[in-house]
């Protein structure tokens, strides 16, 4: 169950629109898709954490309070947009977890050498999917503390 | 020496010096002989461009089933999810033979599934650099027991070792090389409780290219009392994706033989087997002490 008050925003960064609609099946399911927002590549994921072009306004791109964030998209790719958001200031704390095909060795050190929180290989279910959202919502939402800036 | 000699083209020569007693006539004498291996050096240099060129390709093909793998699993992956989901949300919409349909497409996905991560498994092999260091075969073994218990007690099993020896290897490719011989071993049992011994010998230098004389090997024989094979078939075993029986009378992809001798070959030996139908098997790994110094390629 989640906070009814304070809706938590996900941002899902997928460059693959199937994947995206199976991420959205899948936190529905396990009911955490109250406030989903989704970007398609390296770029548009920027201009969303960093409030650029469409996403200036505060009120209709919030912060959000989890990233799952894809290795390989197109135009910038995961791990180069983690380096850039763990060198900022007010994002460094945001929870990241990778959700991404590789399970290649060389893609889980790079991501935890930058810093990611967490690193899942896409299951390869639907209830696996299921499953690992509830997981991570109940490990973020209902278990840690983050610090007051990522949680607002 | 190297170079022209008198209207010839470049050629190799050999030259040996060798001081001769004195005699009557002469005080010092030196016998100087000449041997023109021209052709043996041309052949060694084609040889090592050959087998550079070999492993490249290799090396090459090999990244490619990574990549190829990697990239079938992503539409796979859509297809069991979404197969899930209509089996989930949409049963009762469904005539029941439509559901069966689907329920096999969603079981013939997962086996592909595991299809392709065996095959994935077997090209990491050949990919990821073997670390080479002192592994001592018996602790080894040990840690493959102790993760294997459940399997072992469910079989109702012996599992014997006898003095292993250590030798440099990739202590996780060679843990995985002794589980697979084990729990083929435990796989293709037969009526009676399996009985399972890991043992080693010491093996003279086989003739393989480049091999030392006299660098240490080792033979070890993993021998079980299962059902045995036709021992005509003995190579075949080892290539992927074979096997000899039926997918209901033995599960797998018939890909754990093939891991085992990519294995043995990245550590620069062999895998060999002796089987009879009813007889028990025994699969012998051979493996020099130190692969770099057993053929001539330390650093």
């Amino acid at each position: 169950m989640i906070d009814a008050v304070r809706p938590i925003t996900i941002l899902i960064a997928d460059d693959d629109a199937e994947d995206r609609d199976l991420a959205q099946r899948g936190l529905r399911a396990a009911r955490l898709d109250n406030d989903l927002r989704f970007v398609s590549d390296g770029d548009e994921l920027m201009d969303y954490l960093f409030r650029r072009g469409r996403y200036e306004d505060p009120a209709t791109s919030p912060r959000p309070g989890l990233l799952l964030l894809d290795l390989q998209m197109p135009k910038r790719d995961g791990l180069s947009c983690l380096k850039e958001l763990r060198a900022n200031a007010e994002l460094r704390a945001l929870p990241v977890v990778m959700l991404t095909t590789s399970s290649a060795e060389k893609d889980v050190f790079d991501s935890y050498d930058l810093g990611v929180n967490s690193y899942i290989t896409k299951p390869v279910t639907f209830s696996g999917l299921v499953d690992a959202m509830r997981a991570i919502g109940h490990y973020w939402f209902r278990i840690v503390e983050l610090p007051a800036e990522v949680s607002k | 020496v190297s170079g022209a000699f008198g209207g010839h083209e470049a050629l190799t020569l050999l030259l040996a010096v060798q001081e001769i007693e004195a005699s009557a006539t002469c005080e010092r004498a030196l016998l100087v002989g000449f041997e023109d291996i021209t052709e043996r050096r041309q052949m060694e240099k084609h040889l090592a461009w050959y087998t550079t060129e070999i492993e490249r390709s290799n090396r090459d093909l090999e990244g490619y089933a990574v990549v190829a793998s990697h990239d079938l699993q992503e539409p796979l992956r859509k297809i069991r999810a979404y197969g899930d989901i209509i089996l989930s949300e949409h049963a009762q919409a469904l005539p029941a033979e439509a559901r069966s349909y689907i329920a096999r497409m969603v079981d013939a996905g997962a086996r592909m599934q595991t299809l392709i991560n065996d095959l994935l498994g077997l090209a990491r092999i050949s990919t990821s650099p073997a670390r080479l260091v002192p592994v001592q075969l018996s602790e080894l073994a040990r840690l493959v027991l102790l993760d294997m218990e459940l399997a072992i007690s469910e079989a109702g099993a012996t599992v014997q070792i006898d003095g292993l020896p250590t030798l440099e290897g990739d202590a996780l490719q060679l843990r995985q090389l002794l589980q697979n011989l084990v729990s083929n071993a435990l796989k293709f049992r037969g009526a009676a409780p399996p009985v399972v011994r890991l043992h080693a010998e010491d093996a003279p230098t086989p003739a393989l290219p480049g091999a030392e004389d006299g660098a240490p090997w080792h033979a070890i024989h993993v021998t079980d009392n299962g059902i045995g094979f036709d021992q005509r078939h003995a190579e075949a075993i080892f290539r992927p994706f074979q096997r000899l029986h039926g997918r209901d009378s033995y599960p797998g992809t018939g890909m754990g033989l093939a891991i085992c001798r990519k294995i043995c070959e990245r550590h620069f030996g062999f895998i060999t087997v002796r089987s009879a139908l009813g007889e028990g098997t025994t699969f012998t790994v051979t493996l020099p002490n130190r692969a770099l110094v057993a053929l001539g390629r330390a650093a």
